[in-house]
């Protein structure tokens, strides 16, 4: 396999844009990736667009507009894991020697996508007819905490005050305000005791990167980012599950990174996870052996996860402050650890910075205990 | 008396014992589950026994919902029961004044009509404080 680089990175604002289509956010993405690069985007051989709410060939759309046309596109849906997996099918084309340069990416517009729109179960969606919206599994993953880690109602605040602490920090975040835990409990219960604040809100956004095999990447850096490793593991059944308070997907997918990137978790200097609510990160901290099974509210009570901290998880603000535009947050926060690995995330900047890690995941169906996990390490 | 129809046929049936749920256990390897699968997802043996459920459990996680779900307007509850068998069942809960929810607290089945459709009472299971 040969290895493969990261040339450039590039993110569309993220907010409430409902006057915004999915074409103008993508092209807002996929210029500032190019111009990144500092490549003529015709150079551009495959092009790989993850997106969940959307018409057909989201990808030809977008890139028309850039004047890339008549190359090899494909278009992706993995639930909240589509824009990762959208990366991982362009490392695996670059490392398997299929084409030199390409580019991933994702986007959404949740705010026109959803609005208006009544969300109904399927016919044979059991446990959605039986009421399992979406906060409510990881109200249950929480209770469960509560039984047996000693998880409090003010440890999920404090992840949320965390991730707007960093939030406030990044020009690119939806929303920059920093909040308190007694704000975080007081805000309305959405599923008990998951606070509003607790849940990422809708967001419209894109973001882009571009891949390229070493050889390419020399006339463009002396700086090479490399993706040491690229996994994706689907959701196990539920019922092999012992308990709510670990994805094995989450932690197979981390697993096989690990090895194949030859890195162990301490080696890591910077974690951007899916946060779509703010309890499952204790969750993503021991199956991505931040800290041994168990210990995962004692990581964040450390403060050993907030920036300045031993080992920062999510610096971008994660998906409760910086926003959440499904299939863009996959390509989003391997964005996010290129730019710390350069040293170029300004203020939320992590200090030296040299190996990173940036997970996602999701989707929900009866039986399964998820839809899907991607697992990318970055080194400089 | 509205017409009644069940939410999924073949799920749980109505005895003189009381209500259960229908489940079904693998003749080659014993593994139990509910609903039952077209096949044994833990061995890949074709060979299903149609069981019926224990009518009893233990809470192992509960929430109260505030936001509307397709069927029940908020708030409502819902969670997962253990049963005996080794299935974890998610449903809906009935809450009592006398007994709040907590985890590991006895629960019991019924099957009761949980909605409507079509102006007919769709019935389903949902367990309650035992």
């Amino acid at each position: 396999m040969r290895d493969v680089i990261v040339l450039g990175v590039g993110q569309s604002r993220f907010g409430k844009f409902p006057d915004r289509s999915m074409v103008q956010l993508g092209c807002e993405a996929v210029t500032n990736a190019i111009r990144d690069a500092g490549i003529d985007g015709r150079k551009i051989e495959v092009a790989y667009t993850s997106r969940l709410y959307a018409e057909m060939i989201t990808g030809q759309t977008i890139l028309k507009e850039v004047g890339i046309a008549g190359i090899e596109m494909t278009n992706i849906e993995n639930a909240c894991a589509g824009g990762a997996s959208a990366v991982r099918a362009l490392w695996k084309d670059i490392a398997a020697g299929f084409c030199d340069i390409g580019i991933a990416i994702g986007v959404e517009t949740m705010t026109t996508s959803l609005a208006g729109r009544v969300i109904t179960p399927a016919k044979d969606d059991l446990e959605g007819n039986l009421g399992l919206t979406m906060p409510v599994p990881f109200a249950l993953m929480a209770r469960r905490l509560m039984e047996t880690h000693g998880a409090t109602p003010e440890d999920f605040a404090t992840v949320s005050v965390k991730a707007h602490d960093a939030g406030a920090l990044n020009p690119q975040a939806q929303y920059r305000k920093r909040f308190t835990v007694e704000d975080v409990l007081g805000s309305r219960m959405i599923a008990d005791p998951i606070t509003l604040l607790e849940c990422c809100p809708n967001t419209d956004g894109a973001a882009a990167l571009i891949l390229c095999s070493s050889q390419f990447a020399r006339q463009y850096t002396k700086r090479p980012i490399r993706i040491l490793a690229s996994t994706l593991v689907s959701g196990d059944y539920f019922f092999k599950k012992e308990d709510l308070t670990s994805f094995s997907m989450g932690h197979k997918a981390a697993r096989q990174a690990y090895e194949a990137a030859g890195v162990d978790p301490k080696d890591l200097d910077v974690v951007e996870i899916h946060d779509a609510f703010a309890v499952e990160e204790i969750v993503h901290y021991e199956d991505l052996e931040l800290c041994p099974r168990g210990d995962g509210i004692a990581l964040l009570r450390s403060g050993a996860t907030s920036i300045g901290g031993q080992i920062p998880v999510n610096p971008s603000g994660g998906l409760l402050s910086l926003g959440h535009p499904l299939s863009a947050s996959g390509v989003r926060n391997v964005c996010e650890i290129a730019l710390h690995l350069r040293g170029a995330a300004g203020a939320r900047q992590t200090p030296n910075a040299k190996v990173g890690l940036a997970q996602m995941l999701g989707g929900y169906a009866t039986g399964l205990e998820s839809g899907a996990c991607s697992i990318h390490i970055l080194a400089c | 008396m509205s017409e009644m129809i069940e939410m999924r046929s073949g799920i749980f049936r109505r005895t003189r014992a009381g209500d259960v749920l229908l489940g079904a256990r693998c003749r080659r390897c014993g593994m139990v589950y509910f609903p039952s699968p077209p096949l044994c997802l833990a061995c890949s043996a074709n060979d299903l026994d149609e069981i019926e459920l224990s009518r009893k459990g233990e809470l192992f996680s509960h929430t109260t919902v505030h936001t509307r779900s397709a069927h029940f307007a908020p708030p409502y509850s819902v969670g997962y029961v253990r049963l005996p068998e080794g299935v974890t069942v998610f449903a809906p809960l009935r809450t009592t004044d006398d007994k709040p929810l907590r985890v590991g607290m006895p629960m019991a089945l019924e099957i009761v009509p949980l909605w409507t459709e079509d102006g007919k009472d769709v019935l389903g299971y949902r367990f309650f404080p035992d």
